[in-house]
């Protein structure tokens, strides 16, 4: 596996996609494809297989939607990664408007919602996802 | 090769290779310069006619005789005749000192007298030989005999071999020149084709490629005209001409239908037979192919001489011919046929191309039809989901169907609840106030037929078809229609049928037809929530009279209860800090000290309160509701001693209300607070309405107390008590029966004396009512009872429950008596009771497991809504990849449907009598498995249907078990079982995930408590079965009961 260059994201983000709904993994990946700016490398629906395939697949980016099936699940998913693995970019995929959880998101995370249309939701998901968090310079 | 298209200027004569000026030039010096050096009178060229092997003159000097001049420019000779073709047979040089007189050669006339005319006699000739071909002979002569020696002899073959060199060489040139101007002309035709591919590349139209096609193949080919067309196999499989062109100079004709004539004849027929151009010389002698009548006229009127074709040819095989001719003979060869050849490959390219961009804007049109609905069907089901109301749904799915199947009209009705009429619910369109003003009656039209079949009906000829009746004051039209029966669950709730006017232009397709289907499946959801909702409010309504049923009958039995939840109510809902029920004897001048008092209870202090004085005698002497907001300092009612306690008590509020019997006053209802001002006119009405009630309750009570054991009383029960009663002697025939007999069964008793006791037992009870007498003669001292269906004069049949007990005279049993209480009524209270209940009790965990179905229904149209987007993309690219984002769509719709399906389970539990049980598992199982991937079968035996209530525990049970499984076993398959084993039915979910240690598990959890409470209520049993690693197994089993037991 290759280190992330420092400086940009030279090629597409590999990207893993964490939700419960396997139809919902299925038409995102899809979709986010067509886009030819990501590359989908994975899919999860619970936390264990998510931590399984960050694990094994060491992506850029892990686009969620928090309930795995509860709130609380999602949300110790999210900030036992966000230790392990600060490099990885977090896009949390959320029903409301605002994130339920705000206080997830103080780390390498951004928040989509997932009640806007297709096309501004995929928008949305693919910008979070090629755009590069802070590094933390030492 | 033919001669170059070009016209050009041949002149007869001078033979092949001297037409040339500088081949001429080159031989007029060879023989001026033979004449000079062999100092001979003259010199002559003659050259070889190699196609006529003939000897044809050339050019000479010094022949001046005008006759000679003219013989010899005509002058052709055989070869060996005469002395330059003697040189010539011979390969060398030949000299004879006296021509006419020689004989070693042969002599022709004509040559003879030239040379007599000229006066000849020497003469020598050397062949031209070049690259050791005989091009012809160099020639000089005197007059003089035995002129040329040796010296001249080698002189005239080196002039000779110069000259044969000289001519090879410019032969060399021209054929060089000439194949120059072969090359750039096909240069110029490939370059025209290119230009030509380009141009067909553009046209869309196949007519079009076909004359820009014909036209360039003639001006390419230099033709006078051609024709083009393509062909199809027929049902024998011979290839016709479909269509194309023919062309004749500049005059275009398009084929018509006579045309289309079978293609092995002629130029045409055989390239398309030997897949490869052809071509002919001149048509009509032509024999090495069949001819037909026709073609030969035409050719004879044409003057059609030479011919070619060349077959377009498809990936399929052959496509078409495109055919050129000429009106001179030989016009055509090698070359034009591999251009034709190319042309004709890239005209079945463009007609090929043509015909899939065609196709392809055909699917792509459907594709966009398609698309289109599911969008509008995406709006519906968002639509579905967010209201009960169904009108608006249905004017949403007629909007959508008009956009994506046109219709004239369109109507949606549904079967009324007594199934003996489709009611119109939405029409639109044409003549939508009549089908609106009618009710269409069962079994008439071809919509009950649709209904009754459960089939749709597509049907473009509406006239021709024996169940179509016309709806009244609507025109007969021609009409094309389409019929779909609205089918929830098992049950048809309604149709769906739209119609277009006209005849075949309006046809319905199959796509249209599976399309209204779809739409239908919409509005069958849209009906079954509008049901819903009915069911739901007069559910809301029957509970509320219930209640007050339940409380009449309450008040009956116990008044001392019903007067404690008057105080209590009336403290609690007037924020009183005490409410009380003081009683006044018929006459008496008090109310009695408090019967009942909340929040404690009536003390040993309490008082009597004389009528007239205070607050609540104020309200017992004016029988009206009664209140102050400052007691002691209120000068508006008389005051008496009782003021001391109000004073200590604190109280400053007070209200009473009097409980009145008609027009009697037999009591009151006070409260009091320790707040100033606590009470208004509003709280007063409450308070009058709990006085109502109390009263009601003292006066049931007081009915039943006043009725004694007397015998008057007991005729009074007797008569008028709802229940029958009865005796029978010891052989169990009736000896008596009350008159409440007729008013509950239509039987009189005066009909029934004398006759057996099982005749008021039904075919089926008969047995329980033999049994039930049996043990009564067995135990005489205990009294029986059993239910039995009891049969009404008018045919009907009546739940009724009796009690007998044994007539025992002198120790010796002597007969029965008892009482029969209809029950049909007190089933239906106590059934409505348990299931409000039950209701209650399910509530809070319906309405959260509801809150999560809603969530699957939406991840679904999340997907949809992304499918969608990624269907828009593709659409433009990769038209298959869209066709399968298509199925893909259809795949999550069902999902919605299904994820709808268990919605509707989840607010009307009643929906299980529809569906049942089985199918209702399988429904949600399918929902989970497309949900989350993991596997989940059901399997269930055929089971008889089981009370509703057992079928929704069992449903629950099963609900609750996926759940767990999904939510904490990490499986990857399960599977849930349904089976009767002996008297019982068993619901097995088992699953090979992680498992658990009984202990382990919280309290509480996994809703184990749930289950068993569940079972506990309809007398099943639960049990669970699970380690770490072994996955878990839940058994729920339930007995059957048979309905003669329930």
């Amino acid at each position: 596996m290759t280190q992330t260059p420092l400086t940009a994201v030279a090629s597409s983000p590999r990207v893993v996609i964490v939700d419960e709904d396997r139809r919902v993994q299925q038409s995102l990946a899809d979709l986010l494809r067509l886009t030819g700016r990501v590359d989908v490398v994975g899919r999860a629906n619970d936390v264990r297989s998510a931590l399984e395939l960050v694990e094994r697949e060491d992506p850029d980016v892990m686009i969620v939607d928090p309930r795995l099936p509860d709130l609380e699940a999602g949300a110790a998913l999210v900030s036992s990664l966000e230790r392990s693995r600060p490099k990885m970019r977090i896009v949390l995929a959320g029903w409301s408007v605002t994130p339920e959880q705000p206080e997830l998101l103080t780390g390498a995370c951004s928040y989509v919602s997932k009640n806007g249309s297709p096309e501004d939701f995929i928008a949305a998901v693919v910008d979070a996802c090629c755009t590069p968090t802070r590094l933390s310079l030492l | 090769m033919p001669a170059a298209p070009t016209k050009s200027q041949t002149t007869p004569g001078p033979p092949q290779g001297v037409q040339q000026g500088e081949a001429r030039d080159l031989l007029a010096h060879a023989v001026e310069e033979a004449a000079r050096l062999l100092d001979a009178d003259g010199a002559i060229v003659y050259l070889v006619d190699a196609a006529e092997k003939r000897l044809r003159f050339a050019v000479d000097a010094g022949i001046r005789d005008p006759e000679a001049q003219r013989l010899i420019r005509d002058l052709s000779l055989p070869l060996g005749v005469g002395l330059f073709g003697r040189a010539i047979t011979r390969g060398e040089a030949f000299v004879t000192s006296d021509y006419p007189n020689d004989q070693r050669f042969a002599h022709s006339p004509i040559a003879d007298r030239i040379v007599t005319i000229t006066d000849i006699r020497s003469m020598a000739a050397a062949p031209l030989i070049a690259d050791g071909e005989v091009l012809g002979a160099l020639g000089a002569y005197t007059s003089r005999v035995d002129d040329f020696g040796d010296a001249q002899v080698s002189l005239l073959r080196a002039l000779a071999d110069h000259a044969a060199g000289a001519i090879a060489n410019q032969r060399l040139i021209e054929r060089l020149a000439l194949s120059q101007a072969e090359l750039a002309r096909r240069v110029s035709a490939q370059r025209a084709l290119g230009e030509m591919a380009t141009q067909l590349t553009s046209l869309r139209d196949p007519s079009e490629v076909l004359e820009h096609a014909l036209r360039a193949a003639v001006r390419l080919l230099a033709g006078d005209g051609g024709q083009i067309g393509t062909v199809g196999a027929d049902a024998e499989g011979l290839l016709r001409w479909l269509e194309g062109h023919s062309l004749v100079h500049d005059d275009l004709t398009a084929f018509t239908k006579e045309d289309r004539t079978p293609v092995d004849d002629g130029v045409s027929g055989r390239s398309l037979r030997e897949g490869r151009p052809s071509w002919t010389a001149d048509y009509l002698p032509d024999e090495s192919f069949s001819h037909d009548e026709a073609s030969d006229a035409v050719a004879r009127k044409l003057g059609i001489r030479a011919v070619i074709a060349a077959p377009m040819v498809g990936e399929a095989g052959p496509m078409g011919a495109i055919g050129v001719y000429a009106e001179r003979p030989e016009a055509f060869g090698t070359e034009d046929a591999e251009l034709l050849g190319l042309l004709a490959d890239q005209v079945a390219i463009v007609l090929t191309n043509a015909r899939l961009n065609a196709e392809a804007d055909v699917a792509a049109a459907a594709l966009a039809r398609q698309i289109d609905s599911q969008r509008r069907l995406l709006q519906i089901n968002q639509r579905l989901l967010s209201t009960l109301e169904p009108a608006g749904v249905l004017e949403l799915i007629a909007d959508g169907l008009k956009n994506v199947v046109w219709y004239d009209n369109l109507g949606i009705y549904r079967v009324e609840d007594d199934g003996t009429m489709l009611r119109p619910v939405l029409a639109r369109d044409r003549d939508a106030a009549a089908v609106l003003d009618f009710t269409i009656p069962r079994g008439s039209g071809l919509t009950w037929w649709s209904v009754d079949h459960r089939e749709p009906v597509l049907l473009n000829d509406a006239l021709s078809d024996p169940r179509v009746i016309p709806i009244p004051n609507t025109p007969l039209d021609p009409e094309a229609i389409v019929i779909v029966p609205l089918v929830s669950g098992e049950e048809v709730i309604g149709a769906l049928n739209i119609g277009r006017v006209g005849g075949e232009e309006v046809a319905f397709t199959d796509i249209d037809f599976e399309l209204v289907q779809l739409f239908a499946t919409q509005a069958a959801v849209a009906i079954t929530n509008a049901r819903l909702y009915d069911a739901l409010r007069e559910r809301a309504e029957a509970q509320r009279s219930l209640a007050q049923i339940a409380s009449e009958i309450a008040s009956l039995h116990d008044p001392q209860t019903v007067l404690q939840h008057a105080v209590a109510d009336a403290a609690r809902l007037l924020r009183a800090d005490r409410a009380q029920v003081n009683l006044a004897r018929e006459g008496s001048e008090v109310l009695d000290p408090p019967i009942a008092s909340a929040p404690t209870p009536p003390s040993a202090e309490d008082v009597v309160v004389p009528i007239g004085s205070g607050i609540a005698g104020l309200a017992a002497a004016e029988c009206r509701v009664c209140w102050t907001g400052d007691y002691l300092a209120d000068s508006s009612f008389t005051h008496d001693e009782g003021d001391e306690r109000i004073r200590e008590q604190g109280i400053h509020s007070m209200m009473s209300a009097p409980l009145r019997e008609a027009d009697r006053l037999i009591g009151t209802i006070t409260v009091q607070s320790k707040q100033r001002n606590a009470f208004t006119e509003e709280q007063g009405e409450l308070l009058t309405l709990l006085a109502d009630q109390a009263a009601i309750a003292l006066t049931n009570a007081r009915l039943y107390a006043e009725l004694g054991e007397s015998e008057r009383r007991y005729r009074h029960l007797v008569d008028y008590s709802p229940d029958i009663v009865w005796s029978v002697d010891a052989d169990g025939l009736f000896t008596f029966l009350s008159d409440s007999l007729e008013v509950r069964t239509g039987w009189k008793a005066a009909e029934l004396i004398g006759k057996p006791f099982t005749v008021l037992a039904d075919r089926g009870s008969i047995e329980g009512a033999e049994a039930a007498w049996a043990s009564m003669i067995a135990n005489p001292e205990e009294e029986q009872r059993v239910r039995l269906d009891l049969p009404l004069a008018n045919g009907d049949v009546s739940q009724a429950e009796v009690a007998m007990a044994a007539t025992v005279v002198d120790g010796r049993f002597a007969g029965a008596h008892g009482s029969v209480r209809d029950i049909s009524e007190r089933e239906r209270l106590e059934g409505d009771l348990r299931r409000q209940a039950g209701e209650l009790a399910a509530g809070q965990e319906r309405a959260h497991l509801a809150r999560e179905l809603h969530d699957s229904v939406t991840q679904v149209l999340f997907s949809m809504g992304l499918t969608l987007r990624s269907l828009e993309l593709l659409l433009e690219s990769d038209v298959e990849a869209a066709r399968a984002k298509v199925t893909e769509l259809r795949d999550l719709q069902k999902d919605a449907l299904a994820e709808m399906r268990t919605l509707i389970f989840e607010l009307r539990p009643a929906s299980l009598e529809t569906d049942g049980l089985v199918s209702a598992l399988r429904t949600h199982a399918t929902a989970v498995q497309r949900r989350t991937g993991m596997a989940l079968v059901v399997d269930a035996e055929a089971i008889p249907r089981l009370p509703l209530a057992t079928e929704e525990a069992l449903y629950r049970i099963g609900q609750e078990a996926i759940h767990n499984i999904v939510k904490h076993a990490n499986a990857s398959r399960a599977a849930v079982r349904l089976a009767r084993d002996g008297d019982l039915v068993r619901l097995t979910v088992t699953d090979d995930g992680g498992g658990f240690a009984p202990g382990d598990v919280p309290r509480g959890h996994l809703g184990l408590l749930g289950m068993r409470q569940r079972l506990d209520l309809i007398g099943g049993e639960l049990r669970v079965e699970s380690a770490p690693g072994r996955g878990t197994t839940v058994d729920a089993s339930v007995p059957v009961r048979d309905e003669a037991a329930e």
